[in-house]
């Protein structure tokens, strides 16, 4: 009867190591696959393309109807930031009050996707600074990335919060964030508009 | 009885061990089928990258907006006034140079290689008449030749004044017309013209007609004034806004070809020509002293080369890109 107690106990154990070893190897076999909605795995990768051929198609939009352009001059000169954006001077929603905040709501915000925009100017001396329209927050591994270049003319002139023109041009702004690249010819600067988009 | 137990014990030890076996041989099997599913991933995840049709996307965008960029620095040029062809050629090409080293430092960051430069220009002209008075040259003359051996028109509109115009009794064929004293915008090639004459017939209304080399009047495009004027777009072939199919006769005639207003002062109202030839003459005057026709020297178009380097791609292009509202 002893005998038979103690190999009992034995069974237990075996067991107990067996049910380990089965669930973790479930366990490795789950992360080595990893398909969870926010990993950066094959699953994602169709959902990846289609989202980055929508941002695409966004910007070639946006620009093809010159509503980037309206975005980027929409600085309210004497507070040093976006109209109507926070007290950082940049959005933290996917979407605010111009054409093209617009379409981001619209394509991004109501479905479930959250966008960075950042726009990336060079300064006179030659330094490549980026200024932040959108700051949602850390994208995913899954998120995609696109850009469209915008030229800045010595004659583009800021928008006022409704968007309506003002009186004052790129060149005599005193907070805008980029500088004049080419001081003695009409272009002001070349910027590059960068868009990341991931889903939430 | 004794033995019985025995034979359990000695069983029961056995399936221990089985199960212990047992659970490494299906961790190995999770191991392997986690493998062979990550080989498939892996697969499937090459095969639908789109690297490649990325890179073309990319390309191709990079052509569209330095021919934008290009263009407007043409545009800006043409619209600020009649400096020499010279000026106007570096100042675009110096914005071309500026505007391919700002993107080549965006770009860079992507490991993508771009440039653009300026390769020709085409000098052309801008012969305008802005306020209404009669289509004589600018010394008055009534018979002139605005435009000389022009391989394109980008743009030819008119906007004549109807009560200007001559009411022809006889209009069954060319000569009649030319007799009457119609006004008539003579296109010419050498061997094959188009005469488009324009009259007016009853009280507000505008007839344009052509005849070929033969002397055969088209049926005529009629077009009722509005405010006194009527418009006649010449490139895009439309009276009074509508479509006139009898000036698609003046897309058969072979360029270089003259343009020549004949019985000009008897028709008054306001044009504008751009051709892609630098003819400025005696008949025109100059935009600065106010005189009117005047020509103008503008750049018609400019020739860029775009190349676009990727570590997958090298594109490599020639375009042409308009200096205004034409083709």
């Amino acid at each position: 009867m002893v005998r038979q107690d103690q190999r009992g106990q034995a069974f237990t154990l075996e067991g107990f190591v067996a049910a380990l070893l089965v669930l973790s190897s479930v366990l490795f076999v789950l992360n080595v696959t990893a398909v969870t909605p926010l990993s950066a795995s094959a699953s994602s990768q169709h959902v990846e393309n289609q989202q980055r051929s929508v941002t695409t198609s966004l910007l070639d939009a946006a620009a093809a109807n010159d509503s980037i352009k309206p975005t980027l001059l929409a600085w309210n000169d004497s507070l040093g930031g976006f109209h109507g954006a926070s007290e950082k001077g940049y959005y933290l929603t996917c979407g605010f009050d111009t054409t093209f905040g617009k379409l981001l709501t619209r394509l991004f915000e109501d479905n479930g996707a959250a966008c960075n925009i950042n726009v990336r100017y060079v300064t006179s001396t030659g330094d490549l600074r980026s200024e932040r329209l959108v700051y949602v927050g850390e994208p995913t591994d899954n998120a995609v990335r696109a850009t469209a270049i915008v030229t800045l003319y010595d004659t583009d002139v800021l928008r006022s919060a409704n968007g309506a023109a003002t009186n004052t041009t790129v060149e005599n702004a005193s907070t805008f964030y980029a500088s004049d690249a080419a001081p003695d010819e009409p272009m002001y600067n070349v910027v590059e508009v960068e868009v990341i988009v991931w889903r939430l | 009885m004794a033995s019985l137990i025995e034979h359990w014990t000695a069983r029961r030890g056995d399936r221990g061990q089985l199960m212990l076996v047992t659970a490494f041989a299906l961790a190995a099997l999770f191991i392997l089928l986690a493998l062979v599913l990550n080989a498939v991933i892996y697969t499937e995840n090459f095969a639908t990258r789109e690297s490649a049709g990325v890179d073309t996307i990319d390309a191709s965008r990079y052509e569209y907006v330095a021919s934008e960029a290009v263009g407007t620095a043409v545009e800006n040029e043409n619209a600020a006034g009649n400096s020499s062809y010279e000026t106007m050629y570096d100042t675009v090409s110096r914005q071309t140079v500026i505007w391919s080293i700002l993107t080549a430092r965006h770009r860079a960051t992507d490991a993508r290689a771009v440039s653009v430069g300026l390769l020709s220009t085409t000098n052309g002209t801008r012969i305008v008449q802005n306020n209404s008075r009669p289509m004589t040259n600018v010394s008055n003359a009534s018979d002139w030749r605005l435009v000389r051996d022009a391989t394109a028109v980008g743009s030819f509109t008119m906007t004549v004044n109807q009560s200007s115009l001559v009411t022809p009794t006889n209009t069954t064929n060319a000569g009649e017309l030319v007799d009457e004293g119609v006004y008539t915008v003579v296109f010419d090639n050498g061997t094959d013209v188009r005469q488009v004459f324009v009259y007016a017939t009853g009280t507000n209304n505008v007839t344009v007609r052509v005849a070929n080399s033969s002397g055969v009047l088209s049926p005529g495009c009629h077009a009722s004034a509005t405010g006194g004027t009527v418009t006649i777009d010449f490139v895009t072939r439309t009276v009074g806004g509508d479509h006139c199919s009898d000036l698609d006769a003046l897309r058969t005639l072979d360029s270089p070809y003259n343009i020549s207003y004949r019985d000009g002062a008897n028709a008054s109202g306001t044009y504008a020509v751009v051709t892609n030839r630098p003819a400025i003459d005696a008949d025109l005057g100059d935009p600065d002293d106010g005189s009117s026709p005047y020509g103008e020297r503008i750049l018609y178009d400019a020739t860029i080369e775009v190349r676009y380097v990727s570590p997958t791609l090298t594109y490599e292009n020639v375009i042409r890109v308009p200096g205004g509202d034409w083709a």
